[in-house]
Order: C-alpha cells, then structure tokens, then sequence
C-alpha cells in the first residue's frame, strides 16, 4: 500500500511539472469556445491518463529490478548447491 | 555459435546491403556538411535540397536494411525451424535494389522540377521532406513491407504459443506496412498532407520502430548473455506498453506548428513528456542483462553497439527530444539546427546502431568465423560514437545561435547574418563527419571482409587484443546500478540544464531585450555536459566490460592487481 501511494505521489507530482511546462498554450480555448466543459474533460482526461503512464513505469520498473534481484539469488543457490 | 537454421543465411545479404547504403548515406551527409560551409560547392550539380534528400531517403532506407536482415536472421529461432518462402525474401531483396536506385535516380529530378504527374498523381517524386520518392516507389515499398510481415507471421508458430518476442516482432513487421499506408495519400490542402506525413514518419520511428528495436535488443540479449526469457519478456512488454501509451498521443508535439488545432498542445506536451520514460526502461533493462552473469563478452563489437543504440536512444531521443517537445520550447527550436542536433543522434543511434549490432552478431556466426579480430568493430564503434556526438555538439550548438540570431534578432535567414553567427558550429559539423565518416568506412569494411581476413593472430585473446596488455584499472572496476543511476541522473540533470535554456528563450529579458547572456550560458554548459557524460559513461560501461574478460582468463592476476590500484 505505502508503495502505491508513494509512486501514484511522485507520478502526480511530475505530471503537474510537465502540466506547467505547457502553460500558456492552452487557455485560448480557441476550438470549443462555446463549451468549457469539454475542456475541462479534455484536461481532467489527458492528466489522468498521464499519471496512469507514469504510475505503470514506476512499477514496471521495480518489477523489472525484482527480477533480477530473484535470479541473482537463484543463482547464489545454485552456486551453493554445486560447491 | 553455429547456425541453426539454413534460411538465416538470407538475412547476409541485407546487412551488406545495409553497409553499402550506409557508406553512401555518409558520403552525402559529408558533401551537405561542406555545402553548409560554401553553399556554392556543386551547385547546379548536386543542389544542397537534393543531397538532403538522398541524405534522409538513404538514411531510413539503410535503416530498414538492418532491420530486415536482424527480423530474418531472428525468426526462424524464435519460430524453431526454417523461414517459410525463402524465395519471397530473395524477391524482397531484389526489389529494395530497386527501389534504391529508383529513388537516388527520381530524387534527383527535383532539381529540374519533374515530378511526373500523371493521373492527378507525382508518380516519379512528390518533394514531402522524408518522403520525397513519387507513388511508384511508394507502391513497391508497401509491397515489400507486405512481403516482409507476410513472410515473418507465416514462419512464427500459432499466435497461441507466441511470447512477447513473438508478440512485439509481429506487431512491429505489421504495423511497418500499415503506418506506411499515410504516406500514400495526396491531399491538396498542405496542412493536411502534411499531417498524413508526420503520421509515416513519427509513428514509425516513436511508434512501430520503437517496438522493433526493444524486442530485438531483448532477443540479442538473450542470446548473447543466456538471459532467462521470462524476464526479458516482461521487459519488451512494458516496453512496447509504455511506447505506446506515451506515444501514441506524445507524438501531437509534431502536430504544434503545422496548421493543426491548438489544443494539441496540451495533450502534445503533457505525453512528449512521459515519451523518455521507456527508454529509462530500455537502459536499465539493458544494465541487467548485461550483468546477469559475469562471463566475458565473447563478441565484444556486438555488445558495443547495442549498449551505444541503447544510450544513444536516451540522449538523443529521450533527453535531446524532451529538451524540445514541449510546445514553449518547440515554438522556438522547431525546424532549426535543434532538430538534427536530435534527431541524428536518435535515428542513427537508436536504430542505426542496433543494425550494426545485429550485423555484428549474426555474421561471424553465418560466416563460421570463431574467432576474430575484434579490434576493428571496436575502433569503428569509438569512431562512429564519437563523430556522432560531435555532430550533435556542433548542430546543438549552432543551433542555440540560429534561434537568437533568426528568431529574436529576425536577421535575414538568406541573408548570410545566420550563417556568420553559426560560422565555427558550420565549420565542426565536417570535421566530426570527417571522424564520422571513417568510423563507417572501418565498421563496412570489417563486416564485409570479417571471415575472409586472417582471423585474430597467434597469442591474441578472442577480442583481437593481447592477452597481457588489459590493466585492470579502477575505471574496469564492475558497474553497479547504484552508478549507473548516478551516470543516468548526470546525463538527466545537463538535459534539464538544456530544457531551461530553451525555456529561457521566453524570457522578456531574451525575447524583448535581445540579451542572449542565459540561454547560451546554459546551451553552453547542458550540451558539452552531456554529450561528454554520455562519452565517459559508454566508456565506463564497456571498461567494466572488458574488465571481464581479463578476470576470467587471468584469475590468478585479478586478484593480485586491484589491491595495487
């Protein structure tokens, strides 16, 4: 649990700082003028989905790492075995 | 490592055919260098915009080359027996000759302003950057792609028994066919075609090429270090996963400054920005594999341009192209020397590199050469790396002064103010491609020759070298990923460095005022930095590397030398 917390954290986190690397060029709401409901669900939709990329690499990552951290220690007991 | 299968053979001729188009490639690249410097040399002859296009069309055609050549050479070992239609892919073979020298001969017709229209069609070339070749090579080039992803999913086993291998080849060969189907529309309004463009163009390379290049590393891989496939298959999983997921919508950061609607420039800049994220991923995937065991690198040239392609593919492509994505630093670096500055070192270091990989691992074995000399793969790789990052040293570079001198100051582009200011970036671009250009011949000439030169000489180890002249120094020290994350964070932190000196251009103080003091301040500390991290870090890894071998075959000295260093 506190890992899911700590990586949905960090996920949201970076995907705020690149939010505001694009700043200006999305408020003129230039293409659906007469409805800021749509960009409401246009922003609310393109964070989310965001933080979900992030989210996933972050675990993907440990996972990976866990791996190696199991066939490195499958390995040492193989080792053992032969000596 | 012998070969298996006989239709592997097939993949040789690909991978000369591939070094062939790269010494040409080169060779253009090195005259477009020289006419940035005097624009007058053979003008008339070879037109600067026509030596471009044989540069790029040349540059993705090598490129495909390597890769046909690694898919073919791959798949009947991942199918378990012989490619089926073998005389389909010599027909393939024939048909890119031909569609090569179709297109170096119709590029040419630029110049004098033929297209050969015909049927409301520009049947002989069309002038679209990257996809200048008319409808006729375009036709055959998705015969070809058909060719190759029909021949590929007939050879793999049912779709039931695929693994992610399976799964990431056969989507990579079938989405190469469709992604290319964009490039066959004409569309009247500019805007539009070019949309349709940037569709062939980016979603192969950050889309279909991306899937291509991580299964493939993953497969070499496997078979160079005996890594357990499970693992590896979760890793080219997640690795086409978050390709696609970033992507896919990433991709918009094209679609900013093209006459398209603006609002993809929130979607645009928010994914460009997870865009590197599996390529982190693909680095740290790579680091692991390499040290599941300990085993000396047993072909050594192989390795080192896997570990380039897959360093490359992080500075260039994920550092350089997150530098210069986001919609407030892509309005300024869009179509200047930025681009190139990225874009060489991600097309070339990414999937050219993985070419010659492949090429490096499966020709000793198709030409039952045990044991060869393995110095010239290495001073090639040295050559081709370092020329590569001097080249995006000098476009970067140049680059920063094209964008305050053309962009703020708005001095005349033909006017020669710009080519003053960017003078001494002109004038490293030819000496690096000289440094560039060497590297290839030496990598071409090493491959086209391996097996028919004496093999390594008497009383030289396995890689060429002899046996007594690797120190073992604190730099072959073995690499943990505690380090390797801190040689990862440095390239990260000077990319950072680059991002704000963009940044910085949206400064009233640079964009009002016309100071350039900040932005070339920090261009002139991120690129240098960064580009020499990358060198010392490649150097570092291979050091620790060959370190290997060294431990291996002298036990009895690895344990006496670093107690002395």
């Amino acid at each position: 649990m506190t890992h899911r917390i700590t990586d949905l954290t960090i996920s949201v986190l970076a995907c705020v700082i690149a939010v505001l690397l694009s700043w200006p060029f999305w408020r003129s709401y230039a293409y659906w003028p007469e409805s800021h409901l749509a960009w409401l669900i246009y922003f609310v939709t393109g964070f989310v989905l965001a933080v979900y990329v992030f989210y996933v690499f972050i675990g993907s990552l440990r996972i990976l790492f866990l791996h190696d951290t199991q066939e490195q220690g499958t390995a040492a007991t193989d080792k053992a075995k032969i000596s | 490592m012998q070969i298996e299968y006989q239709t592997q053979r097939l993949s040789l001729r690909f991978f000369m055919l591939m070094l062939v188009l790269f010494v040409i490639q080169v060779g253009y690249g090195m005259l477009l260098s020289v006419q940035q410097v005097d624009p007058t040399v053979l003008a008339g002859v070879m037109n600067f915009n026509v030596a471009r296009a044989e540069h790029l069309n040349l540059g993705i055609l090598w490129i495909l080359c390597g890769f046909i050549g690694a898919i073919l050479f791959v798949s009947p070992l991942l199918s378990k027996r012989e490619m089926f239609a073998p005389w389909l892919i010599k027909l393939l073979f024939y048909a890119l000759i031909v569609i090569v020298l179709w297109n170096m001969f119709t590029l040419r017709l630029a110049q004098v302003g033929i297209a050969g229209w015909w049927h409301g069609q520009p049947w002989l070339q069309q002038g679209l950057e990257y996809l200048e070749p008319g409808r006729i090579a375009g036709v055959l080039v998705l015969v070809g792609f058909a060719i190759l992803a029909f021949v590929v999913l007939r050879t793999f086993p049912p779709v039931r028994q695929w693994n992610e291998i399976h799964w990431g080849l056969g989507l990579g060969v079938s989405a190469l066919m469709v992604v290319w189907v964009f490039g066959l529309f004409y569309v009247a309004r500019l805007d539009l075609q070019e949309y349709f463009r940037w569709f062939v163009v980016h979603y192969w390379v950050e889309g279909v090429w991306e899937v291509i290049h991580i299964t493939l590393v993953g497969f070499l891989l496997v078979l160079m270090f005996k890594v357990d496939i499970k693992s590896v298959g979760f890793a080219v999983f997640w690795g086409v996963a978050l390709v696609w997921l970033s992507g896919l919508i990433g991709n918009a950061h094209h679609y900013f400054w093209i006459g398209t609607p603006a609002f993809w420039q929130f979607w645009g800049s928010l994914f460009s920005a997870l865009e590197p994220l599996p390529l982190v991923f693909c680095f740290w995937h790579i680091y692991l594999d390499a040290h599941t065991n300990k085993r000396p690198l047993e072909n050594a040239p192989a390795f080192y341009f896997i570990l380039g392609s897959v360093v490359l593919e992080q500075i260039g492509a994920g550092i350089l192209g997150f530098s210069m994505t986001f919609a407030l630093t892509n309005v300024w670096s869009h179509g200047t020397w930025i681009t190139p500055g990225h874009g060489h070192l991600a097309l070339f270091g990414t999937f050219g590199m993985l070419g010659i990989a492949a090429a490096y691992f499966a020709v000793p074995i198709m030409r039952q050469v045990n044991n060869y000399d393995q110095r010239l793969g290495k001073l090639g790789f040295w050559l081709l790396l370092t020329g590569m990052l001097g080249m995006a040293f000098a476009f970067n570079l140049g680059g920063t002064v094209q964008i305050y001198v053309y962009r703020i100051l708005g001095l005349d582009w033909f006017g020669g103010d710009v080519a003053h200011a960017m003078g001494v970036f002109k004038l490293l671009l030819p000496l690096f491609g000289v440094l560039f250009a060497v590297g290839a011949l030496v990598v071409a000439y090493d491959l086209i020759t391996l097996g028919r030169r004496i093999s390594a000489p008497a009383g030289t180890d396995a890689h060429g070298g002899a046996a007594t002249v690797h120190p073992v120094t604190r730099w072959g020290r073995p690499l943990s990923g505690f380090e390797a994350g801190i040689w990862l964070l440095m390239m990260w932190v000077f990319g950072a460095i680059i991002t704000l000196g963009l940044l910085s251009f949206n400064l009233p103080r640079v964009r009002v005022e016309g100071d350039p003091t900040l932005p070339y301040l920090l261009a002139g500390i991120g690129y240098p930095g960064l580009l020499l991290v990358t060198l010392l870090f490649v150097w570092r890894f291979l050091a620790s590397m060959e370190a290997r071998t060294y431990a291996v075959e002298t036990p009895s000295l690895l344990r006496i030398l670093p107690a002395q260093a």
